[in-house]
């Protein structure tokens, strides 16, 4: 029996060793230069990362194939190249990820342009401007943002979004409930489990005309977040041909006329 | 492209012992209450009364088909449209509970069934009482039989509770996602979090073979290995 | 709002999904098997660093959460190795991986079912070990093997519901994308939970009849 503990111990060892030789190995991997637009242009498709399940964003249709705004925006950006769009779902972090392990070779998902994020992959210029806003059930007793701000209250919001810095500096004291989707966050406060849940402001607009009068949003703004275009860091070239496109898209109408088709009411100004 | 820089993760870490405090309490609770679970089912399947027996049939065969991600997910967001609102941790809890309580009830059935009805004529001609025959012949032998699968379920526990940062609890894989999407650190935080949980299963392991070995230096000789 | 509400209409992703699940614990389930299998073999070796390894492997992977090796076949390999696994193979590995340690028990315990006499019996009718194996073990060994391993289907097919958190799209993960979509959450996990259910009994049933049918054969 001594002996069996002993391998066990061993196996133990050897596990932690494997664990340290991929962690070695990967200081000395290097994911080779690549041009992405020539990558493009021999697989024939272009691979956008999104999410999904993030209404009127990205959402699936009952056959399962991507809609919605950023859907709708990575359909013309192929059309443009002249490829084919390849949809890769992801979640809420999932979408650096995909860019930074190259999975995609943009993201379109309702993409906060924040320094922090530009430390490790690139950002076009914006194609919307949002902000941040409080909702909570029709039938609450809360009014303002600052009566939020007691531990006794919960607020719902997807993790690894900008919804944690900004939860932290307007409502600190708050319980915050983090879910791995947005969605999740938003059926937290439906369902009961979270007072109140902070959100995308535009996406809260049209959750709440959706709602027939179930919800809505307490006073005041709370961020600037510019929408934009995620793409892998250090390919000058890919970032120059999607900016353009997006300067286009923004300057021709075209974006305020999807925007209009998708969310029921007028896109806010890019300024 | 890229650079392993474990230090990264440093700031993080401070929450860290919070995290893995979490994972080993949900998962500790979660042992216990699905070990009662498991005696109250293991009743019901061997009584004589049908409806009890069905009950038992039926929460075994319905908890061990259905994936453990949807019955926390039920129990979070479906109760609580119900208008049942229990918090993360207890959802998690619960459903861990349920869940494991199913394999609980089908070891210590095993475990009950393998000792003879002869066994219990005899203690009862000693005029042994119940809780005498449950004390001393019953649970000394259920327990040579259940230990090494006890010790796996406890194992399935641990890495299950992994689910419940779907639901908000700010466990070992919680606290991954969270140092992963804000320092963009991924795989640092992976390993962190698997060399975590790798340790917390194969201390289980080792708890199982020093059972396993004080049993064997206690036993009756009589008693099968 | 231009989408459509009504869980009723997605009945084709909730088919495709559910398609994929068992296809791809299908797929894990066979070559987790054949994995399983070689690893049970280096387990009952002679060869001392043989059972070390094969020892090793079965602890790691049944010490891993099957989420953080889902995490890890897909992130994981492709931030440390540059290698860029589609969702599926990422998927198809990390359930591979489990479920090659737990059939490297089955498989195990297959073999050593089959008594030694019957092994040196073999042996001394003038067999070589290739031959004890391909005409005496494995197809006794085999028979012990099935219902252990519908167990093992049914443990695969609900890790696969884990699959979702890399993007994989099978039943679960249709089920999450519908219910964001259509936002009517307890429908959904009903659905696709009965869905589980079904399959799941159903194939613990399979399992149970071919204990039963083995046992008479014994």
């Amino acid at each position: 029996m001594t002996l069996i503990v002993r391998k066990r111990t061993l196996a133990l060892l050897a596990a932690g060793m494997l664990l340290g030789g991929l962690a070695t190995h990967s200081a000395s991997a290097q994911t080779a230069p690549s041009n992405i637009m020539a990558d493009i242009v021999k697989r024939g498709t272009v691979r956008i990362a999104t999410i999904a399940g993030n209404p009127p964003y990205s959402s699936v249709s009952p056959s399962g194939e991507p809609q919605g705004y950023d859907v709708e925006i990575g359909k013309l950006i192929a059309a443009a190249l002249k490829v084919k769009p390849e949809w890769v779902i992801v979640d809420t972090p999932g979408r650096i990820t995909a860019l930074q392990t190259r999975r995609a070779d943009i993201t379109l998902a309702n993409f906060t342009n924040t320094i922090e994020r530009s430390t490790v992959i690139a950002f076009t210029r914006p194609y919307l401007i949002v902000g941040s806003s409080f909702m909570v059930k029709k039938d609450s007793p809360l009014q303002t943002a600052e009566q939020l701000n007691d531990p006794k209250y919960k607020v719902s919001g997807p993790r690894g979004g900008t919804f944690e810095p900004i939860a932290a500096n307007t409502v600190p004291k708050a319980t915050v409930l983090r879910f791995d989707t947005v969605q999740d966050a938003l059926l937290a406060l439906r369902s009961g489990q979270a007072d109140a849940n902070l959100g995308d402001s535009l996406q809260i607009a049209a959750t709440i005309s959706a709602s027939n009068g179930a919800m809505r949003a307490l006073p005041g703004n709370w961020s600037y977040e510019e929408i934009a275009v995620g793409l892998p860091a250090g390919d000058a070239d890919w970032f120059r041909i999607m900016d353009a496109w997006v300067r286009q898209f923004n300057g021709s109408g075209d974006n305020a006329r999807l925007f209009k088709k998708i969310f029921g009411f007028d896109m806010p100004p890019l300024q | 492209m890229y650079q392993f820089n474990l230090s990264a993760t440093k700031s993080y870490m401070e929450v860290l012992p919070a995290a893995v405090v979490t994972t080993l309490l949900l998962s500790g609770l979660a042992i216990l209450a699905s070990i009662f679970v498991g005696i109250a089912g293991a009743l019901c399947r061997t009584s004589n009364v049908r409806v009890l027996r069905f009950i038992g049939g039926a929460y075994v065969e319905l908890l061990r088909n259905i994936p453990l991600l949807i019955v926390i997910y039920l129990v979070y967001f479906g109760l609580a449209q119900l208008g049942l609102r229990i918090s993360g941790f207890t959802s998690a809890l619960i459903a861990l509970t349920l869940n494991a309580g199913a394999y609980m009830t089908e070891m210590i059935r095993g475990g009950l069934a393998a000792i003879g009805k002869g066994q219990f004529e005899a203690a009862r001609s000693q005029a042994m009482t119940a809780p005498q025959i449950y004390r001393y012949i019953v649970m000394p032998q259920v327990f040579r039989i259940i230990y090494a699968p006890f010790g796996n379920l406890c194992i399935g526990i641990v890495l299950g509770s992994a689910l419940a940062s779907i639901v908000g609890v700010e466990d070992v894989t919680s606290w991954m996602h969270t140092v992963g999407s804000n320092s963009f650190r991924y795989l640092e935080a992976f390993l962190m979090a698997g060399a975590i949980y790798l340790a917390l299963a194969q201390t289980i392991n080792l708890l199982r073979i020093g059972t396993g070995r004080w049993l064997l230096s206690h036993s009756p000789s009589a008693t099968r290995q | 709002m231009q989408f459509d509400d009504n869980v009723a209409h997605y009945w084709r992703f909730f088919l495709s999904g559910t398609m994929t699940t068992l296809w791809i614990s299908w797929l894990a389930l066979m070559l987790g098997g054949a994995i399983g299998a070689i690893i049970a073999h280096m387990r009952l070796s002679r060869v001392g660093w043989l059972r070390a390894v094969a020892i090793v492997y079965t602890e790691f992977f049944r010490s891993i959460p099957p989420l953080m090796l889902f995490f890890f076949c897909y992130y994981g390999i492709s931030y440390a190795l540059g290698l860029n696994l589609n969702p599926f193979t990422s998927a198809t590995l990390a359930l591979t991986l489990t479920a090659s340690s737990l059939m490297a028990e089955v498989v195990r315990a297959g073999i050593e079912s089959v008594g030694r006499g019957q092994w040196l019996a073999a042996i001394s009718a003038g067999m070589t070990p290739l031959q004890v194996f391909r005409y005496v073990i494995w197809p006794q060994a085999l028979r012990v093997c099935l219902p252990p391993a519908t167990g093992v289907y049914i443990s695969t097919l609900k890790d696969s519901s884990v699959a979702s958190v890399i993007g994989y799209i099978e039943l679960t993960r249709s089920g999450l994308l519908i219910r964001e979509t259509t936002g009517s959450s307890f429908d959904v996990f009903l659905i696709i939970a009965t869905i589980y259910f079904v399959i799941n009994y159903g194939l613990s049933l399979c399992g149970g009849a071919l204990e039963r049918r083995f046992r008479i054969v014994h």
